[in-house]
């Protein structure tokens, strides 16, 4: 009996997703979930969506975005589907709650991230991190381009009001 | 340059800075590529964009086959006698106490006022001792419940959790028991906030003293399936 031997040009694809585009979906996927373990399971589940709907690709250039557009939606209803945890149950602990703590920020642009709304923070991943036009983000998270442009507008001064880059 | 387009700049580079390290450690990358390779593709997806018709017309297609399932799915609904505007369908799962003597947690089988949804709660009743831990499934049969319908059990709804004495009839005692709300089912909101546990002192899995309590479970559409888990811990 003999097991089957993968299809080489599948074998290469896969190669080439993983290799090109992991580790850009599990940042993208923690600026969504803020957990690295969350983030991984998204990348897991977001990457076998694409996969078994890779033939859906038309345009071969896009495939940055269209897997980015996936492991977002992916994030988003992994976020949607969390059980919700009651809060007065929680002990006050100043210290548990540590936003974006993977990341090498300054404490107050974690700070400020954690504060917007959840709406303006997915246009800041796909439009700032991920450098998705304003017609792809649309598209991504299904609303029109105006309210790409006038969420993520919201969102820079909210910004800019607590966080000052430092230029070098 | 726009100060936005500055800002954005800014911004985008501190975030690529910040998480340059975050990498997919070597073992995931290994494990994922195996799960990609052995994940079958869609093949009708395939077979259907293969299609110079489909392919060029994908958006109108796919325009003209919502539109045939909302009429599949909204007409009768809309003709339905029953039918009301809703956001969401609401029933109540009753675990009375126990009879007598026994360890049981019962949770009852609640009908729709209409009488066409019917829920079916598995199992029907369970003995639980200290330590042990029960499931509930509660799953709809039946179709066409008005979204709004609240769907009630035969007797005053609740969630009672009582410690049972090891033989009857000494005094009840004190209990402590968690439980743990589940959702599952691909139409469900579990992470939204919309199923709810109210009562005295009733709170997600947190520790419950005696008493009643009432426990709603929403979910946005049908064939949606809820599961209470109780377990008695003294």
């Amino acid at each position: 009996m003999s097991s089957r031997r993968p299809d080489p040009e599948a074998e290469a694809l896969a190669e080439r997703w993983v290799g090109l585009y992991g580790d850009l979906a599990l940042r993208t996927a923690y600026l969504f979930l803020r957990d690295r373990g969350l983030a991984e399971d998204c990348v897991q589940d977001a990457f076998v969506s694409a996969w078994r709907a890779r033939s859906s690709l038309r345009d071969p250039g896009a495939e940055r975005a269209w897997l980015m557009t996936i492991v977002a939606n992916t994030a988003r209803s992994h976020l949607r589907r969390r059980i919700p945890i009651p809060t007065d149950t929680i002990p006050a602990d100043p210290t548990a709650h540590d936003p974006f703590s993977e990341l090498a920020l300054s404490a107050d642009l974690r700070q400020a991230l954690d504060q917007l709304p959840a709406d303006q923070r997915d246009v800041i991943v796909m439009r700032v991190y991920l450098d998705l036009s304003v017609e792809e983000t649309a598209r991504a998270l299904k609303v029109a381009e105006g309210t790409v442009k006038s969420r993520l507008s919201r969102a820079l001064e909210a910004l800019r009001l607590i966080w000052i880059p430092t230029t070098d | 340059m726009d100060p936005d387009d500055r800002l954005t700049e800014e911004l985008g580079e501190e975030l690529r800075r910040s998480m340059a390290e975050m990498r997919l450690h070597p073992e995931f990358r290994a494990d994922l590529k195996g799960r990609l390779l052995a994940a079958p593709e869609i093949r009708w997806r395939r077979w259907l964009s293969s299609w110079p018709a489909v392919a060029r017309h994908r958006g109108a297609l796919a325009t003209v086959v919502v539109a045939a399932i909302a009429a599949a799915v909204v007409i009768p609904l809309a003709t339905s006698p029953h039918s009301q505007l809703s956001t969401g369908r609401s029933y109540l799962v009753i675990v009375p106490p126990a009879v007598s003597g026994g360890h049981a947690a019962d949770a009852a089988p609640a009908i729709c006022p209409s009488g066409n949804v019917q829920l079916s709660v598995s199992p029907a009743q369970a003995a639980l001792a200290p330590g042990q831990r029960a499931t509930f499934v509660v799953s709809e049969t039946g179709s066409s419940c008005p979204l709004t319908a609240t769907v009630r059990g035969p007797s005053a709804a609740g969630l009672s959790i009582m410690a049972i004495p090891q033989r009857s009839p000494e005094p009840l005692g004190p209990a402590n028991a968690m439980y743990q709300l589940l959702w599952t089912g691909r139409t469900t909101t579990s992470g939204s906030g919309s199923g709810t546990a109210s009562g005295a002192g009733a709170k997600g899995a947190a520790e419950l003293s005696p008493g009643t309590y009432t426990v709603t479970l929403s979910v946005p559409s049908s064939r949606a399936r809820a599961s209470i888990s109780i377990t008695i811990s003294s």
